[in-house]
């Protein structure tokens, strides 16, 4: 391997998602950039998986990795006026990890030993039918809602049957994500992927299905606001009511006296007033607004108006959310190739041993990696690589524990949707959200997709969970788990089938800014001050349990423009056709927005 | 803003469309400094030049070429360098129909990269991944430390296509570029996947774009070197 050069502008620790996102920025602006991660895939805690890597990560990461001691400070590469801070992880955001392998892990041995084993998989069942239809799950919207003994249905063959060992021989296949997220369909991340042009390496699939439970029944959602008026059972007064009440979300600038009247009123007593159906009710609340009763009326009416504005952006009736394909552990790579692309230097498997902080500036001068010095101007880093002793209780770090499940089903979850063409299908990636009896802000999300987005083989499903943790992971996700999915101990027709699951808590801390920003002039005067983080140290988190990457989004640009400040952020990446090396006879650089090089067109 | 974009994008492969356009994405490996970038100028644009630096700024390009009944174009990643510390990320091979794995001949060392980058692809990469061996630098026959037949044998033995190529003359680039076109399956993956759900967010900017900047700059662009078009 080619030794590292010597010196960057600025060193990035890790290689998650904001950490590559500002590295790709500041590599975009022609700043030299050097970006490192002790694992050996790109991503950190966002990164994605196949299924094999992601049980051997999950399970040897918790023991191994901690408790491994800094290497001796290699006092030779420091110079007068300077100390090493050992830079690694204070503790692993992950815990609590366990797995539950539904099917047996040899087929044939079910049959001799039925008993062995609470969780198996049951074999001989049939499923006739709409995957998703059944007494449990049915949808409730009219002529949706089909029994598994519907005429029409066509004759489906017998359930495929699965032993783990299948599972895992298609383990290449699965891209199973840390941090799964969904994209708003026109949400500043997205905007930034294609002004940035990284998103000529991203493709989407529509959200197809996007529901909520009420009383226990998966029940879809309408996305838009025809499809909220069609709802069954509006008498017209109720529609009246809500024409009312959309214009109140859509254009609040028209209902100012309503506003004003509601802008104190809390979400659930609002609607009480309303008095709409139910279902109708729920969905708004759980799904559409994402949020509950105890929400304030304006709060909920903005996230009903976001819901709504990116819903129909990809036809007649689509969804708000898009579903990545390969999932989001892709990300951090594209931006990552990007930084390369501009000459970044990525480099896995080597970590940032210690800082060099000079004691008279308080800033970190170097970073010591492999017994080799490398000087740099900033140090980007992840919440836990911050050591203690830049830690002071003027930076309250704040953690806030996700509980997480990622499973491999045999079907959808969600109600069939209809195709363009009319017809009945299986839905192909789903979103849910479940209201939590204790009325917490976030619920539980419930994310589904399928080999359309290239996360798994076509047999499968992968869904993710996740809520703010009462308790372990597991603890919290599987009585959801159950509900949603077969109950192994009963063998109902028509219930998808969870094959594997994995359960683990997530802890994200949160590094809080001191508002206290030294001024250019005393940061020079300013001695050693203990228990402060140097002046050029940016600190970045981990995935929150938000369903999209704003908040990524957020932290990167303000990272980035407290090292760059008035620079611009990701502008548009030229197409190569508009820097090719050879001026003679290419086109000059191209401001007008060419994206590529497109050489013969026509056929 | 409100064009739907629509196109089959991704891992998926082909697309099927009323000219029997396929687009696959090809991705080049090998180590740094055995012409990797230069065989795709000299492919793409027709250039070479001595003193390439090394990639910067060429996400990708893309190039056309045409066989009897159908259209192959081609989406080119090159590595952006991140092979340098062994630190190439999964997804630039992800969903890639196609590899170009490159040596020098006049380096014994880069050959033996190149079998590493085989292994790896066979174990990594989508499993009807077509991959070729290009043996570059041809034209520095004389400096020659990898024998045409040692790389030959090792080719059939692992199936793959093999040629040596010279970017710096052009022998054999197009090729095997056309070599490529030839072995890629030309079926249509729409079975699989409903290619009216899948979204590729830039093709809409690129609509709105293309309002106003037509095709681009690369207008008229059908180089004489370019896609080479047989029968």
């Amino acid at each position: 391997m080619e030794e590292l050069p010597k010196e960057f502008e600025t060193v990035v620790l890790g290689t998650g998602l904001p950490e590559s996102i500002v590295a790709a920025a500041a590599s975009r602006l022609d700043k030299s950039i050097l970006q490192l991660d002790q694992n050996t895939f790109y991503g950190r805690d966002w990164a994605g998986f196949r299924l094999k890597e992601l049980r051997e990560y999950l399970s040897t990461l918790i023991q191994n990795k901690f408790d491994a001691v800094g290497r001796a400070v290699d006092e030779n590469l420091l110079k007068d006026g300077e100390v090493a801070v050992p830079i690694r992880p204070s503790h692993c955001p992950i815990t609590n990890f366990e797995e539950k392998i539904y099917v047996k892990d040899d087929v044939s041995e079910t049959d001799i030993a039925p008993q062995s084993r609470q969780e198996r998989y049951r074999r001989s069942r049939h499923f006739s039918g709409s995957s998703v239809a059944s007494s449990g799950t049915s949808s409730t919207q009219g002529d949706e809602s089909r029994t598994p003994t519907t005429p029409e249905a066509p004759p489906v063959p017998p359930r495929k049957q699965f032993s783990f060992d299948d599972v895992l021989a298609e383990s290449k296949k699965f891209s199973l994500d840390l941090a799964p997220k969904l994209f708003w369909s026109n949400d500043k991340f997205v905007d930034l992927l294609t002004t940035s042009n990284v998103s000529r390496y991203a493709s989407f699939r529509l959200v197809n299905s996007v529901a909520t439970t009420v009383e226990g029944r998966i029940t879809s959602v309408p996305f838009s606001q025809s499809a909220i008026f069609q709802y069954e059972g509006l008498s017209p007064s109720d529609k009246r009511k809500l024409v009312k009440f959309m214009t109140m979300c859509m254009d609040p600038g028209k209902m100012q006296e309503q506003m004003q009247a509601a802008s104190q009123m809390k979400l659930g007593a609002y609607l009480d007033k309303l008095q709409l159906p139910n279902t109708l009710r729920k969905s708004l609340v759980n799904a559409v607004a994402m949020c509950t009763d105890q929400t304030s009326v304006p709060e909920a009416l903005k996230r009903i108006r976001r819901f709504l504005q990116a819903c129909g952006r990809y036809g007649a009736n689509t969804s708000p959310f898009l579903f990545p394909v390969f999932g989001s552990g892709e990300y951090p790579q594209y931006f990552a190739r990007v930084s390369a692309i501009f000459g970044g230097i990525q480099c896995l498997s080597r970590t940032v041993d210690h800082a060099v902080v000079s004691t008279s500036s308080n800033k970190v001068t170097a970073v010591i990696s492999n017994h080799e010095r490398i000087a740099c101007e900033n140090l980007v880093l992840p919440t836990e690589y911050v050591p203690d002793e830049w830690k002071s209780s003027n930076h309250p770090s704040k953690a806030r524990i996700l509980s997480r499940a990622i499973l491999i089903t045999d079907h959808s979850i969600f109600p069939r949707v209809k195709n363009d063409n009319g017809e009945k299908q299986a839905c192909d990636s789903g979103f849910m959200r479940i209201a939590r009896e204790d009325g917490d802000e976030l619920g539980v999300l419930l994310v589904e997709a399928s080999h359309t987005a290239d996360i798994c083989p076509a047999d499968y499903r992968v869904v993710y969970l996740w809520m703010n943790a009462k308790s372990s992971a597991r603890a919290d996700l599987e009585p959801y788990v159950e509900r949603l999915l077969e109950p192994f101990q009963h063998d109902r027709d028509g219930m998808p089938k969870v094959l594997w699951a994995c359960y683990h808590n997530y802890e994200r801390w949160t590094w809080a800014e001191t508002t206290e920003q030294p001024s250019a002039a005393g940061d020079a005067g300013r001695s050693a001050a203990a228990g402060k983080i140097p002046a050029n140290v940016r600190v970045v988190s981990g995935p929150s349990g938000s369903i999209d990457l704003e908040d990524v989004l957020e932290e990167s640009k303000a990272v980035f423009e407290k090292m760059y400040p008035g620079l611009p952020f990701l502008p548009r990446i030229p197409g190569p056709d508009e820097i090719v090396l050879d001026t003679s006879d290419s086109p000059s650089l191209d401001q007008s927005g060419n994206k590529e090089s497109e050489n013969i067109e026509n056929v | 803003m409100a064009t739907a974009a629509r196109t089959s994008t991704g891992g998926g492969g082909a697309v099927p469309s009323a000219g029997k356009i396929f687009q696959f994405k090809l991705v080049l490996l090998g180590e740094a400094a055995v012409g990797k970038s230069s065989l795709v100028l000299r492919f793409v644009k027709g250039h070479f030049h001595d003193y390439q630096e090394s990639t910067i700024g060429a996400a990708f390009l893309t190039q056309t070429v045409c066989l009897d009944e159908t259209t192959v174009k081609f989406e080119i990643w090159d590595t952006a360098g991140q092979e340098r510390y062994h630190s190439l990320a999964p997804m630039y091979y992800r969903g890639a129909q196609a590899a170009i794995i490159v040596y020098d001949i006049t380096n014994h060392e880069s050959f033996n990269k190149a079998k590493a980058w085989v292994r790896e692809l066979q174990r990594q990469a989508n499993p009807n991944i077509v991959i070729s061996l290009a043996g570059n630098k041809a034209d520095l026959a004389n400096k020659r430390m990898v024998e045409y037949e040692e790389a030959q044998s090792y080719a059939e033995e692992q199936g793959l296509l093999f040629m040596e190529t010279s970017a710096k003359t052009a022998m054999n680039v197009n090729d095997i570029f056309l070599a490529i076109a030839k072995k890629l399956p030309k079926t249509d993956p729409a079975g699989s996947r409903n290619p009216g759900q899948t979204v590729n967010v830039n093709t809409a900017a690129q609509n709105v774009e293309a309002k106003s900047s037509c095709c681009g700059g690369s207008t008229g662009a059908t180089p004489a070197n370019a896609a080479p078009t047989r029968t």
